[in-house]
């Protein structure tokens, strides 16, 4: 009987905000738009002959015609093709990173949060010492000693980004941990782990799923930024960031617009579109959160 | 005051440690060490012991660590691979360039953020009001690159109003109306990244602080709009702006790098992309060193202002 009120009200939690984030028209559109734009980079290299590696000889630097819908780039690749393939890279770096981040962070926030004193400390400590380093001076000495990969790019990004979800997870923690049925669990007997793990985390979650969605995008941005300084993902591997570094050249950014204009303006849509959606999710969970 | 500031100083020195440890680790992992620049084609295995020995590097690594620091204090960072010449050297023809963009843009940025703050705060719904959000989101969303790409194909390139990067005209000339021109492209694109976070910060604090008693009374005995905004409403609402804008300087340094790059401004952050692409390690690691001293100590200066701003701080 009381299983069955729990799970109710919980129902009625997600439910919730799940029709508040439907009203959210903006957020909405955004999660159509990031969906699509998903399973095309998915499924359009499977259903197309697409052929991002390919220089084809002859065709350098080709304004868009029939056969490269997006013109090539100044070696003969198709910039379509590019295109397609650069968005999985760029997609899966922004996801992997604020996972690496999130699966640092959270634990962190969730150890110092419960048991304070000297965890407390050191932990709090350790994120103001990472806060106050500038990350992308790190992040480029971090990739210069790793090598440029895709690899060493997520790793780079997750591992200075924690320490947003640790703050969060800590503030958070802090309050629910006072809560009458955190209290009752460690009353039956219940060990640290979990209370933290199965009463403490599950009720912190809401705020962090905001957290989440905004490090993807900003993922998203500094793997485009260390690949614009051609430190990021390297060629011939496509990612938005490296085929926008084209245009560094003043002649391509001035006469050959196709080699960097559909990456910019897609980089730029899919940045907004997961600001939006975290927008939404944050107005849907809790409108007065601070983030 | 100066218990809180004896305090301050205090907990710095730990987060001092860890970043300099952090540092150090990071120099180690770089290949090369400084002997491979001194060793000649006529010593034998035992002159480069020898060196290796001279130069403290058979020492435990803690020792080294010391030595390295007592090295930094003296204002000692090596020799850069790429010149031959101090690195000191190398990195102090950068500073100055560095610090005029990074302090004019930090100062457009905060100045934007609080006056579309403000207004957005006073006039929901108004042109201001979704002004400040269409400029807070393209802070957020538009990589700074790209925005720049685009204004120098719009300003630099077909308008030609302003020079498409660099510092001077003439680097003989040194003129100042020469360097704002350069400068005003680069510093704008810059406080446009960071200004977004200053405008909500700014507008949500300002919504927050009009709904306190004080502001209320204010309004109560009868003072005017303008005064009850700004010399009660705005001065409270500022604090946790300044916390922002202080957490926010290591994006700047960030920040600066990319634009630098893009627009050939001899800074320090195209320095060290320049220092990457020729592997030139002892430069990439006083250029660490050096922006990350500068973030602690201008954290620093932003908690003492925060202290001389809000008297409840400082108990």
């Amino acid at each position: 009987m009381d299983k069955i009120k729990k799970e109710n009200v919980q129902n009625s939690f997600w439910r919730n905000t799940v029709q508040k984030f439907m009203k959210h028209r903006v957020a909405m559109f955004s999660l159509l738009f990031l969906t699509v734009e998903i399973l095309a980079v998915i499924l359009l290299p499977l259903l197309m002959d697409l052929d991002p590696y390919t220089t084809n000889a002859g065709c350098f630097s080709m304004a868009p015609d029939e056969r490269f819908l997006l013109g090539t780039d100044d070696v003969g690749r198709d910039v379509f093709s590019r295109l397609v393939y650069g968005g999985r890279v760029s997609i899966m770096v922004g996801f992997v990173s604020a996972l690496l981040s999130a699966v640092i962070g959270i634990p962190l926030g969730l150890l110092a949060g419960y048991y304070g004193g000297v965890i407390r400390m050191v932990i709090m400590r350790l994120v103001d010492i990472f806060m106050s380093f500038p990350a992308m001076i790190i992040q480029l000495v971090l990739v210069t000693v790793l090598g440029a990969s895709a690899a060493s790019v997520m790793l780079v990004i997750g591992l200075l980004g924690w320490t947003g979800f640790a703050r969060l997870t800590y503030s958070k923690v802090i309050s629910v941990k006072e809560q009458e049925y955190v209290e009752a669990a460690r009353a039956s007997g219940a060990t640290n782990l979990r209370q933290m793990f199965q009463y403490i985390l599950p009720n912190s979650l809401a705020p962090l799923f905001v957290q989440f969605s905004f490090s993807v995008a900003s993922a998203i941005l500094q793997e485009s930024g260390l690949s614009f300084l051609g430190l990021g993902v390297p060629v011939p591997t496509a990612s938005w960031g490296n085929m926008i570094y084209s245009a560094q050249s003043l002649s391509t950014l001035v006469y050959r617009p196709w080699m960097w204009v559909p990456a910019g303006t897609i980089l730029v849509a899919t940045v907004l579109s997961i600001n939006f959606i975290g927008d939404g999710l944050r107005d849907a969970l809790d409108p007065k959160m601070k983030l | 005051m100066k218990k809180f500031l004896l305090k301050r100083i205090l907990i710095m020195i730990p987060v001092f440690f860890g970043m300099t440890i952090l540092i150090f680790v990071l120099s180690n992992l770089t290949p090369g060490s400084p002997v491979d620049a001194m060793i000649t084609a006529d010593m034998t295995p035992a002159d480069i012991e020898a060196l290796y020995v001279r130069m403290g590097l058979d020492q435990p690594l803690h020792i080294q660590y010391l030595r390295w620091l007592g090295r930094l204090f003296q204002g000692s960072l090596g020799y850069s691979f790429r010149t031959g010449t101090a690195v000191t050297g190398v990195i102090g023809e950068r500073v100055g360039p560095t610090l005029l963009l990074t302090g004019t843009a930090l100062a457009l940025a905060i100045a934007a953020g609080v006056l579309f703050g403000v207004a957005a705060a006073c006039k929901p719904y108004s042109v201001w009001d979704y002004m400040a959000s269409g400029l807070s989101f393209i802070g957020a969303g538009v990589p700074t690159f790209f925005l720049a790409l685009v204004f120098i194909y719009c300003f630099a390139v077909k308008l030609q109003w302003l020079p498409t990067g660099g510092m001077y005209a003439n680097a003989s000339t040194k003129d100042w109306m020469d360097v704002a021109k350069h400068l005003l492209m680069p510093a704008v694109l810059l406080g446009i990244s960071m200004t977004g976070g200053y405008i909500r910060q700014t507008r949500s604090s300002m919504l927050e602080v009009m709904g306190e008693e004080y502001v209320k009374m204010a309004r109560a005995k009868g003072m005017r709009e303008k005064v009850v905004l700004y010399s009660h409403a705005l001065r409270n609402a500022m604090l946790p702006v300044a916390t922002q804008i202080g957490m926010s300087v290591p994006f700047l340094v960030g920040g600066a790098v990319v634009t630098e790059q893009v627009f050939g401004w001899p800074g320090m952050g195209s320095l060290m992309v320049l220092s990457i692409t020729y592997r030139d390690y002892p430069v990439i690691m006083g250029v660490t060193v050096y922006t990350t001293c500068a973030v602690m100590v201008v954290n620093l200066l932003m908690d003492i202002i925060y202290a001389l701003l809000d008297p409840r701080v400082r108990n």
